[in-house]
């Protein structure tokens, strides 16, 4: 489709003069291309550049500092403890909240493929905790797993699912990254569910009669023609996800914020943390920046796989 | 599918829902229960005797008002910036000969790359040189950098597998390019425009940082920068959830209710 339209100019040699004016397709291409340049260069492009320069100053909230190469970067390998937890944690946090919001996507999304009553106020319904503030919903999880006020031990020991009172889910290090995921995942699953249900809406459904015809199964059926057909969406969404995921930084910082001791910080709060609470401006930079090279060839990885088989 | 087939589909539906809404139910709980009835004792997810007060205090608090016409400048302006950049952009990108369209897109996508950590703290010179320090608008014009590469990237791959004469035949009756997208593209992209908009209200009320980072004058807050800039005592709790509840999630629920057009608009944008 894409080499059609590059046919469409250049065809008329006797056209008035303003139709070929405005063919010199490049030049006006870009004007329009320009608000867009314009947003993305100063509110991201210079950012990032000065970020890269911070990162290699010593630079503190109230002085500007000066260039030490590599200092921060050595500070944090060989010095800084929290700063390895916050590296696997990052990783962890990432890797189980994406298996699980791909999985529970993936089955959120066939559910509402099928007819059943109310399918729209369902749908909604399923929606909403991503559109929701996450301000709000991190607030109110925070108060559900606290330990005096925890509902969510309160439904776990009336279903007599454990003992009272229950884990004190911030107390230890396991259960308060439990809980950061299990947040993570509440907010995040919408997302694949409601693209997951974009893609199966796009297959044409006499496929799965003729595969019925051949004799296939119901699982067969997913598998050859659901899942291949899915793939360019399932691509796309986890690949936008798991970067995000590896930036997030509001729910970690409002649940936990690190606790207990520092355990569960990601890199996102780590740098926050170095940065404004401990005005370390070079050094919290980065550590913002650690990630960006290894997510660069993560996401490069994916992008050669997304390329449409041409 | 068999009678055991969809009683087992109906109650795994039932789960994904309990554990949606669970947390919205808690919420509006804790919003109505009285100062006597504290979030410790009894069901917690019912309050037994609503006590409104908290919704009626919101209501005359000029500070509310304030915070709620902040957010829906900020929203409304958000959406207009990032939507009619990336529609520009995406149309350039799939009608105009730029060359090498396809990889500013790719180009453009790598901007999620950019750690949002890194970002914000330069940013506060960018926006302080701007002379925006202390106004909503300081969001209006960031957040757009967050929206425009994926809305780019969904109305291009819209845009670009419309058919070609369609676009032709506007042209060679005159038509210029605003023509165009205003006659011919929008009306026939918008489930796509709505599916972009919803994702543009979602990363705005995901926000944190920014808010937090760019408002610090009581009277610019929005009432999701409020929130993130207070300590909220479990004391509060009913009442903050109050003010989201009654200022942001009439919003939110409107828009879940758009969750077919925008699976649809996603179906036509992200499948090509």
């Amino acid at each position: 489709m894409s080499t059609a339209t590059r046919r469409v100019s250049g065809a008329g040699v006797s056209r008035p003069l303003h139709l070929r004016l405005i063919e010199r397709e490049a030049p006006m291409g870009y004007i329009l291309l320009l608000p867009t340049l314009l947003v993305l260069g100063t509110f991201l492009a210079w950012p990032f550049l000065f970020g890269l320069w911070l990162s290699v100053t010593s630079a503190e909230l109230s002085d500007p500092g000066h260039f030490i190469g590599f200092g921060n970067y050595n500070f944090e390998f060989k010095i800084d403890h929290p700063f390895w937890t916050s590296f696997w944690n990052t990783f962890l946090y990432t890797g189980v909240t994406t298996v699980f919001k791909f999985t529970l996507g993936l089955s959120m999304a066939l559910l509402l493929n099928q007819i059943f009553p109310l399918q729209r106020f369902v749908r909604a319904a399923l929606l909403l905790p991503w559109i929701i503030p996450t301000v709000l919903s991190t607030l109110a999880w925070k108060w559900m797993f606290d330990p005096t006020f925890s509902v969510v031990n309160w439904v776990a020991v009336h279903l007599h699912l454990v003992a009272a009172p229950g884990p004190n889910w911030f107390g230890g290090t396991s259960t308060a990254m439990a809980a950061l995921m299990i947040v993570n995942t509440w907010r995040g699953m919408p997302f694949y569910g409601i693209a997951f249900l974009a893609g199966l809406q796009t297959i044409p459904l006499d496929l799965y009669e003729a595969a019925r015809v051949d004799g296939a199964n119901r699982w067969q059926q997913f598998l050859h023609i659901t899942l291949p057909l899915l793939r360019p969406v399932l691509l796309v969404v986890l690949l936008l996800s798991t970067i995000l995921t590896f930036a997030d930084f509001q729910v970690p910082f409002v649940l936990t914020n690190g606790a207990p001791y520092n355990s569960t910080h990601v890199l996102a709060t780590w740098a926050y943390q170095w940065g404004v609470p401990g005005g370390a401006i070079g050094l919290g930079a980065s550590v913002s920046l650690v990630l960006f090279p290894v997510l660069s060839i993560i996401i490069a990885g994916v992008l050669v796989l997304l390329r449409r088989p041409e | 599918m068999s009678l055991l087939a969809r009683l087992a589909a109906g109650s795994l539906l039932t789960a994904f829902l309990v554990f949606s809404l669970a947390p919205f139910l808690w919420m509006v709980a804790a919003s109505l229960k009285p100062g006597d009835e504290q979030l410790i004792f009894g069901n917690p997810w019912w309050a037994a005797s609503p006590d409104w007060s908290n919704y009626t205090k919101l209501l005359v608090s000029p500070l509310f008002l304030r915070w709620a016409g902040n957010t829906a400048l900020v929203l409304l302006g958000t959406l207009a910036i990032s939507l009619g950049a990336s529609i520009l952009a995406a149309y350039a990108l799939a009608h105009r000969r730029v060359p090498q369209a396809r990889l500013l897109v790719v180009a453009l996508f790598a901007t999620y790359l950019l750690p949002s950590g890194l970002l914000w703290l330069p940013m506060i010179k960018v926006v302080q040189a701007l002379g925006l320090a202390d106004s909503p608008l300081a969001l209006v014009v960031t957040y757009p950098g967050l929206i425009i590469p994926f809305a780019t990237w969904v109305l291009w791959n819209f845009f670009k597998d419309l058919p070609p004469d369609l676009v032709e035949q506007a042209r060679l009756e005159g038509a210029g390019d605003l023509r165009i997208l205003a006659r011919v593209l929008l009306p026939v992209a918008l489930p796509v425009l709505a599916a972009v908009a919803l994702f543009g209200i979602a990363i705005t009320f995901n926000d944190y940082l920014y808010g937090l980072a760019f408002l610090s004058a009581p009277g610019a807050q929005t009432l999701i920068s409020e929130v993130a800039h207070t300590s909220v005592d479990i004391n509060d709790a009913g009442f903050t959830f109050a003010a989201i509840l009654l200022g942001v999630a009439p919003v939110a629920v409107s828009c879940a209710f758009f969750a077919d057009t925008y699976a649809k608009g996603l179906g036509t944008g992200v499948i090509d």
